[in-house]
This record gives structure tokens, sequence and C-alpha cells, in this order.
């Protein structure tokens, strides 16, 4: 019992240390932050990739609930141009119907993901009796965040978003753990099954929408945008004054979904009404 | 003393080799580069319809003249790149079904969009042995290619009759529940126009003119003039 430290020693000792840990603590970040401001992009790697333009694209997306009218070919050319599954549970992109009764009351739905229209008999059964106030289309996709909660969370750092402006996957990177599935408020995100045929051939890695980027790098538009008979679906460059997404933003009065989240998205709404999720 | 120095060289040594991102160290390590290559170079099904015109330009022509100017050829012949490799002629889906998906009546719908009760049109036939789909409107009735004035009874001419020199076309369809021609063969004005209705009852009220005969109570419009009391009511229906 020789050793015994008395109460002043163990707050002097300890107060050391503590100071000390933390100032090692802090080394490592502060020399990264140092030598992280000192690298540069590289710009010539950039160049390479397509020739894109890193300082002028940045895309944006605008789905138009004032024309969609629920045929759901977008979710069918989304499935055939990006050999995303057939059946109704894994989609990049679904119509979703929104119907608000006179009572106050929402109806949500959603057949098949709107994969085949939404005419089919039996599931408009259900809806015959309502008291329809009003009623529309709204088509859902990745809203590509410019604060996206999907890239928080990663756990091994497989899901990022591109200088361009599209969150992406690198599928051989990813574990499927499915940790962005869960903060994704949008539910743009879904596991290959194992069935499946994917492009990288991956299967149980997390899939999602990069609004076609095979198909934008190319001066393209996605093929939803593409395939859409009646305009209700608009795409572009948001940092191109003449572009179609800029002109109709500036011209109609556009919403987000869950604007309180903070996710900053990319996709906006035309003819929003409160209550769509 | 001994404690303050273990725990210095200690938090020291564990916290040193952990940085504070991981996205450069071993699996962390992602060629974001690599990876958007990747996906930027993964092939096109859909060619957009441009790429149609250059064999099938007489299609594409009558395409971009009709209402369905808006619907991309892919819609319903389905992704045409595989077509453009030479690999595989196109699907066409020329159902009813698929016709449904956009023009069969549905609340959601904008109600501007043109819908139909798919139960009712056409019955089982195929939409497109009325319609055309690169031109919709191209199948739809003929309109009355001559002037309306002083020719209201439509029938007259086009119904039944004896042999003439040189025949106005004959009615090639049913009467039955197509009382007001106009309603299809007008010019767009005309089948806008809605026709008033007799908003009273007719007992005593054989002779329109008396009340609707220019400086009556309620005169007919400039365009009836000419036309007796025997014609109104094959327009002008009662309630």
């Amino acid at each position: 019992m020789g050793n015994k430290i008395s109460r002043r020693q163990l707050i002097k000792d300890g107060g050391k240390t503590l100071l000390g840990g933390i100032f090692i603590l802090s080394v490592p970040s502060l020399l990264r932050s140092f030598t992280r401001t000192e690298e540069p992009p590289n710009p010539a790697a950039a160049a390479q990739l397509d020739q894109r333009d890193w300082e002028t694209r940045y895309w944006g997306f605008i789905c138009d609930t004032e024309k969609c009218i629920g045929c759901g070919r977008c979710v069918v050319a989304c499935k055939l141009e990006n050999k995303v599954p057939w059946e109704p549970e894994y989609n990049r992109t679904w119509v979703e119907r929104y119907i608000f009764t006179m009572d106050g009351e929402v109806f949500v739905d959603s057949p098949n993901a709107g994969r085949d229209g939404f005419t089919a008999e039996p599931m408009n059964l259900k809806y015959q009796n309502l008291d329809v106030s009003k009623s529309f289309f709204v088509p859902k996709l990745c809203n590509q965040c410019d604060n996206p909660p999907c890239v928080t969370v990663c756990p091994v750092n497989a899901t990022y978003r591109t200088e361009d402006g599209v969150v992406l996957i690198d599928q051989e990177h990813c574990i499927g753990c499915r940790y962005c599935i869960q903060a994704c408020p949008y539910g743009a995100r879904y596991v290959l099954p194992e069935a499946s045929s994917t492009h990288f051939g991956q299967v149980r890695v997390v899939d999602k929408c990069t609004w076609c980027y095979h198909r934008i790098s190319k001066g393209l538009l996605p093929a939803c945008v593409e395939i859409c008979p009646v305009g209700a679906r608009v795409f572009g460059d948001l940092r191109d004054p003449d572009s179609p997404v800029r002109k109709m933003l500036s011209e109609k009065r556009v919403y987000v979904l869950k604007p309180t989240l903070g996710t900053e998205p990319k996709v906006y709404y035309v003819g929003f009404e409160k209550g769509v999720q | 003393m001994l404690l303050a120095v273990f725990l210095f060289v200690f938090i020291g040594l564990r916290v040193m080799p952990v940085p504070a991102f991981l996205e450069d160290f071993g699996f962390h390590k992602r060629d974001a580069q690599k990876n958007e290559q990747q996906w930027a170079s993964l092939p096109i099904n859909y060619a957009s319809s441009p790429a149609c015109a250059q064999c099938h330009q007489s299609n594409y022509t009558s395409w971009q003249q009709g209402d369905h100017r808006t619907v991309s050829c892919e819609n319903c012949h389905g992704p045409a790149n595989i077509h453009l490799e030479g690999k595989a002629l196109p699907v066409v889906d020329t159902s009813r079904e698929l016709c449904g998906t956009c023009h069969a009546k549905l609340t959601a719908r904008p109600a501007s969009f043109p819908q139909v009760d798919m139960n009712e049109m056409g019955g089982d036939s195929k939409c497109i042995t009325c319609h055309n789909p690169h031109d919709p409107r191209a199948g739809m009735p003929p309109q009355v290619p001559h002037t309306l004035e002083n020719r209201a009874q439509c029938l007259s001419c086009h119904g039944q009759h004896e042999p003439w020199l040189r025949p106005p076309p004959q009615v090639p369809h049913t009467l039955e529940g197509r009382t007001q021609c106009l309603s299809c063969h007008g010019p767009e004005v005309i089948k806008a126009t809605v026709v008033p209705r007799v908003p009273h009852t007719l007992d005593g009220r054989a002779e329109c003119l008396v009340c609707h005969n220019s400086g009556g109570i309620k005169p007919f419009p400039e365009n009836h003039a000419g036309r007796t009391s025997a014609t109104c009511l094959s327009c002008h229906q009662q309630g």
C-alpha cells in the first residue's frame, strides 16, 4: 500500500493524461486535414471519362403529377433497360396512385409497382365506392439527394455521390448489409435477388436508380424519360440555363418529397399535394 | 505517474494507426472513377424514335403528324437497339390491353387526357382495327366536306334514295341512336358545341316558330334562318 495516490495527485495525473490523449487523438486528423487541402482533384483523369464536363453538369429531374397518366411504361422501360428483375418487388422506379376522399382519407396503391398499369379490374374494384375528391399518380425513383443518408451510413464506403450529382453504388464493393435500405427515406433501394442476371454479375448486393448513368453520360435521356408518352418526366442539367429542367423549375411551382429530413432531393414534383410522402 | 505514462502511450499507439476516414485503406478503398466508368459503359437498349426514321420513313412521318407524336416508338414496339443491331425483330404489342394502359377510364388520370370505357368501346375487337396507332385520329369518322348552310337534314341526301347521276355518299352505318350526324362528322367547332335542349314541355307547343321566330320572345340564332318548325326537334331534344 506504499504507492497510495492522493486525491490531488490523481486529479493532476488524470488531467495531464486527458489533455495528452486529446492532443494525440487530434494529430492524425490534423495531419489529414493538411494533406487533404494540398491534394488537388485529378482533372486529367476526370476528363478522360467520356469527356464529361464536371464544371457544367449537375443533373436534375422533374416529375409532373398533373400530366402522369399512370400507364407504367416507365417502370417497364426501366426494367428492360437496366436488367432490373421483372418481379414487382424489385424496382428502380415505380408509380403510386393517390386517392383523396371527401372525408379527408388518403388511399395509396401501387399494384405491381405500376408495371402493368392501373386498369386491371380487380385492383380498381377496391376503390369503386369511394367519394373521391381528387386523385392522381405520383412517379417515384431515387431522389439522388445532395445530402444522401444512404451514403452516410454505408460501412464499407461502397456508395457515394458523383461530381455530377448522381448517387452510385460500387456493387463489387457492396457487402449487402442493407443498412442503406434502412436509411433511405424514399424506399429507393433494394437487394438484387439470388436468381437475377445483373450487369456486373453481382447478386445479394444493393441496387437502385442511377438516372440511367450509361445513357446520360452519353448525352441521352434516362429510359423512363425517353419512354414517357405524356412528358410527365423531365430530365436535364441544373447548371445549364437552357435545359428543360431549369426552364420548368423557373416556370412551375415545385416541391420535393419529405423536405424536412434535410436530404435535399434533386427530384422535383410539379402539382404537389399535402399528404404525398 | 506510471498510470499516466501507460495511458498516454497506450492511447497514443491505439489512436495513431486508426485514420479518421477509412476510404483510402484496404477494402474500404474504392475507385470511384473506375466504378463510374463501369456504370457509364453499360449497354443501351432504348434507341429513341429518330433511330427508327432511318428505315421506316413513311410510318415515322405519319406518326410525327398524328396525336401520338409524343408517344415514342418504343412504347409499343419495345426497345429498338437489339433490332438495330440486326439481332431480332421488334415485338409489336397490338392488344387492347396495351391501349388500355393509357386510355382506359381512370379517376386518377388528368381529365383532359382522352379516356374511354374499355367495356363499351369497340367490343372485343382490337383498337387498331379502327384507329391507326401511328395517327389515331386518321381513322375517325369523316368530316362534312361542304358548307352546312340550309342543309340541316343530312339524311335527305345521305339517306336511302333513288339512284342519282352522281350520288352523295350514303350513310354506311346504322342510324339507331345516331340522330346527331354532326356530333361526329362536323368540324371541330361544331363537335365541341353542345346543342341546347328544349327546357319546357311540348304540350300545345307544336309550332316552335310562334315563339322562336326572328322577332319572337326568344328568337333562333341567325344561322337558323329558313328552317321550319318541322326540323327543330331533330337536334333540340326535350329535357
